[in-house]
């Protein structure tokens, strides 16, 4: 296991240069100048120069890219050529609300979709696998801005039980912090609720086919024993992938969710540093999204080794 | 079930008051996220905004739009008027604690000079500023300056805010790093996070002005103890929050917002004043088909104001139809040579159009779809020059992208462009010193590089002069050659409206926010 972390880890090294050469250059090449954007629109050409002089950006594409990584060597992923604070404090101040969010939804998600999906698999045909269907083709189909604004509407406006928008530390409050989370989890989850429902049944249906789980049926194994040890671990692998991707989505994806209820997360951090052109933001943002998604490459594969001993590395 | 229910009711009931602003604290949604804090660095309106609850100025104008002191207790002109001096008012005092002198007045003018084009003319015609005492200091022209006071009092952006001089001595290309005023509200550096929330409180230390609040000028006493700047991106749910107290003001309620507010409990919507803000459009007079004038004036006489107004807000007591280059707040607006703010002529717009010789060049309209406010401004730009046979291509793009593209003054098919539109603050438009879309330097100019040297003689007399009677007879002439060489076509202003709860009902009328109090009671 200590030798897959380890491998894992050294083949991250390149991926991740990899990403940072490819971004670095995608953000030159694309439109846009972050001294215009910082000028304003009636800006003369002078005082545009002056402040792409003064942050460095009159310099080779070359000599930036040099100084940029010579700088992610020692671990400094820049500043904010907006704001001018550095990009980890930028991104570590998002942080919280980001996985908050995200493992708030994703803890939902676990808890609703995949007794949902055994439940379905295990009533396959009856009305209430065609009802956990019909929700969750619903649910897939809603557009989470939909969803979002629905629930603002009927429990933040009409009934006035939870807030609007906003993000509040844990520090400043349990109820805050829950009050605040409530919706958009409900939101952000509605989907995925909906697509690892639909994947645990097929996943289930699968294994309950199978002559391990007739036999042990026919040896008078209990049923609930035979759906959640027997059936549900062998599902669990492609259900552990998808739940994977779900995490990594909600960590890096979620700007409607974020937007609608005023979140400010790390997704937002991006959509917004790309708007306004703030390269150093932008680069440092996605090279900690691709840290992200090693890592949780990782904790899927090492998860695969325990769920199923066949797996090996 | 049911029990569950109530009980989930009931703890929310008592959860609910917990979402609210506390007392003392307003929270407030500006139209855009802040993230640069220097007002001279950009002239972006946030910044702007921000700048008015930080800083203070010399002059402010008042709500009959003539300049009145703010900072400055007094002030005298030298019979030849080459020698301003003033005198500063006592106790005025920056937020960390250092007095307010004329030195840090004459850097701050001097960074603010390099950037705005009413401070540049003032540098331009400047010998030198001095301060002979702590509380004082002297203007020394070259030759007469008739604006100078107006450019002291300017309101809109960069404006010419007063800061430390060891603050205000960086350039103007470099951000300043402290933010340190001596307005009515301090800054909270520790608290700011940039895009996502900026925290003033009431500077307790602040002398406001004996005099009642008005407009920009007059005494600024502020109405919140603790102001929170809250970047809500969403229009839909900015307009929510205010509606459960969440918030406690929204600078700007889109129009189609409106009828949402309209009857909720302690929450007013009112306009900044007519015609607040103002659209515009711009073509690229360096190449073709707009490098012809008479094209430029064809293309003219095929616009409808009303159309676009119709497109974008959509409701008639909320835009007004003005033809003035210097929009219709302004104290020189007049309707000379307007053709777009009535029906169009197009079978004269057709015949302008073949007599000028376009042979079919296509006209690249730039479309921000980022930007809420002037989204249908170039379809409805399309459409107008389409009937009259041009040859249009809507290009799509965000705003940033935009800013960069119109900088290109290649010909359409190497990247080049021929139309954009904006939609600026009036404030920003009233002057034909300060109105960008007037510039006649060419090539060194605003983008469109409007070329005309009759323009810029006309605007530095205007710039010099001080007679009101002389300057508005300057400016009719301004106009008739704006209209004449088709620098811009204005496309008619419209109010923005801001959403409050009672915190800010006392709130001074002013065609920006401004979080001090007016003289209602």
């Amino acid at each position: 296991m200590f030798g897959l972390i380890f491998r894992r880890l050294l083949a991250a090294i390149p991926i991740m240069l990899i990403v940072a050469t490819v971004v670095f250059l995608l953000l030159r090449l694309a439109p846009g100048d972050p001294a215009r954007v910082i000028a304003g629109d009636m800006a003369s050409e002078e005082a545009i120069a002056a402040i792409r002089a003064d942050m460095g950006l009159d310099q080779s594409v070359a000599v930036q890219y040099v100084r940029w990584m010579g700088a992610l060597a020692r671990g400094d992923l820049g500043h904010s050529v907006l704001s001018r604070q550095p990009v980890t404090q930028l991104i570590s101040a998002r942080l919280g609300p980001t996985m908050s969010l995200a493992f708030s939804a994703i803890a939902l998600t676990i808890l609703t979709a995949v007794p949902l999906g055994v439940l379905s698999a295990w009533r396959h045909k009856k009305p209430i696998d065609r009802g956990i269907m019909a929700g969750a083709v619903l649910a897939f189909s809603v557009p989470a801005f939909v969803v979002g604004y629905l629930l603002i509407l009927v429990f933040s406006v009409k009934l006035g039980w939870l807030p609007v928008q906003g993000y509040t530390p844990l520090a400043d409050g349990l109820a805050e912090y829950v009050g605040h989370l409530v919706l958009p989890t409900i939101t952000l989850a509605t989907v995925f609720v909906a697509l690892i429902t639909r994947i645990t049944r097929a996943s289930m249906l699968d294994i309950l086919g199978e002559d391990f789980v007739r036999t042990a049926r026919a040896k008078g194994v209990t049923e609930k024993y035979v759906l959640f040890r027997h059936a549900l671990r062998n599902a669990a692998v492609p259900i552990v992938t998808i739940i994977g991707v779900a995490i990594t989505t909600l960590i890096s994806g979620v700007v409607v969710t974020e937007t609608i209820f005023n979140i400010s997360g790390v997704g937002r951090l991006i959509v917004d540093s790309v708007l306004a052109r703030d390269y150093p933001v932008v680069q440092g943002t996605i090279l900690f999204f691709s840290f992200i998604y090693v890592f949780i490459n990782l904790v899927i594969d090492m998860a695969y080794v325990l769920l199923d001993p066949r797996i090996r590395y | 079930m049911r029990k569950v229910i109530s009980a989930l009711a009931c703890a929310a009931a008592i959860a609910a008051p917990l979402f609210a602003a506390a007392q003392g604290t307003a929270r407030i949604v500006l139209h855009a996220p802040l993230r640069v804090l220097d007002p001279v660095l950009t002239n972006a309106y946030i910044t702007r905004n921000h700048g008015y609850l930080v800083y203070d100025t010399l002059f402010a104008m008042d709500a009959q739009a003539t300049p009145q002191p703010e900072m400055v207790e007094s002030w005298k002109v030298s019979p030849d008027k080459l020698v301003y001096s003033f005198v500063l008012r006592k106790g005025l005092r920056f937020h960390d604690g250092s007095p307010v002198t004329g030195e840090d007045v004459i850097a701050s003018l001097q960074r603010w000079g390099q950037r705005d084009p009413m401070g540049m003319r003032l540098l331009g015609l400047t010998e030198k500023m001095d301060s002979s005492a702590p509380d004082s200091f002297a203007i020394r022209l070259k030759k007469p300056f008739g604006l100078l006071i107006e450019a002291l009092a300017k309101q809109g952006s960069p404006v010419p805010f007063i800061m430390p001089k060891r603050i205000a001595s960086v350039p103007a290309s470099t951000a300043i790093t402290e933010v340190v005023g001596s307005g009515p509200y301090r800054f909270v550096a520790a608290d700011f996070q940039p895009g996502v929330k900026a925290t003033y409180l009431k500077n307790t230390d602040y002398q406001a002005r004996k005099e009642p609040a008005s407009g920009f000028a007059g005494g600024k006493v502020a109405l919140a103890d603790r102001i929170e700047l809250v970047n809500i991106p969403d229009s839909q749910t900015a307009i929510n929050a205010l509606r459960t107290g969440e918030i406690d003001f929204v600078e700007d309620v889109p129009p189609d917002l409106m009828p949402q507010l309209e009857g909720v409990k302690g929450v007013a919507i009112t306009p900044y004043g007519k015609n607040s803000n103002a659209f515009t459009l711009r073509m690229n007079w360096t190449q073709p088909p707009f490098n012809n004038v008479k094209v430029r004036r064809a293309a003219l006489l095929a616009l409808n104001q009303v159309d676009y107004l119709e497109a974008q807000i959509g409701d008639a007591r909320l835009y007004q139809v003005c033809g003035a280059v210097l929009t219709c707040i302004s104290a020189y607006a007049t309707e000379d040579g307007a053709t777009q703010t009535r029906a169009p002529d197009l079978a004269r717009a057709k015949a302008a159009l073949k007599d000028s010789g376009y042979d079919g060049t296509r006209v690249v309209v730039l479309h921000p779809t980022d930007l809420p406010i002037l989204n249908s401004f170039a379809s409805v730009t399309a459409q107008a020059l389409r009937s009259i046979g041009m040859n249009v291509d809507i290009q799509s793009m965000d705003w940033t992208t935009l800013l960069a593209r119109r900088t290109k003054k290649d010909p359409v098919d190497k990247g080049g462009w021929s139309i954009f539109h904006s939609s600026f603050s009036s404030l920003d438009l009233i002057s034909p010193v300060i109105n960008p879309n007037l510039d006649g330097r060419g090539d060194t100019g605003y983008v469109g590089w409007s070329r005309n040297d009759n323009m810029e003689a006309l605007r530095d007399q205007f710039a010099e002069e001080s007679d009101p009677t002389k300057k508005k007879i300057l400016a009719a002439a301004i106009q008739k050659l704006s209209y004449d060489q088709v620098f811009f076509v204005p496309l008619g202003g419209y109010s923005k409206f801001k959403g409050y709860d009672g915190k800010f009902a006392n709130m001074v009328d002013a065609p920006l926010p401004l979080f001090w109090a007016g003289g209602k009671k």
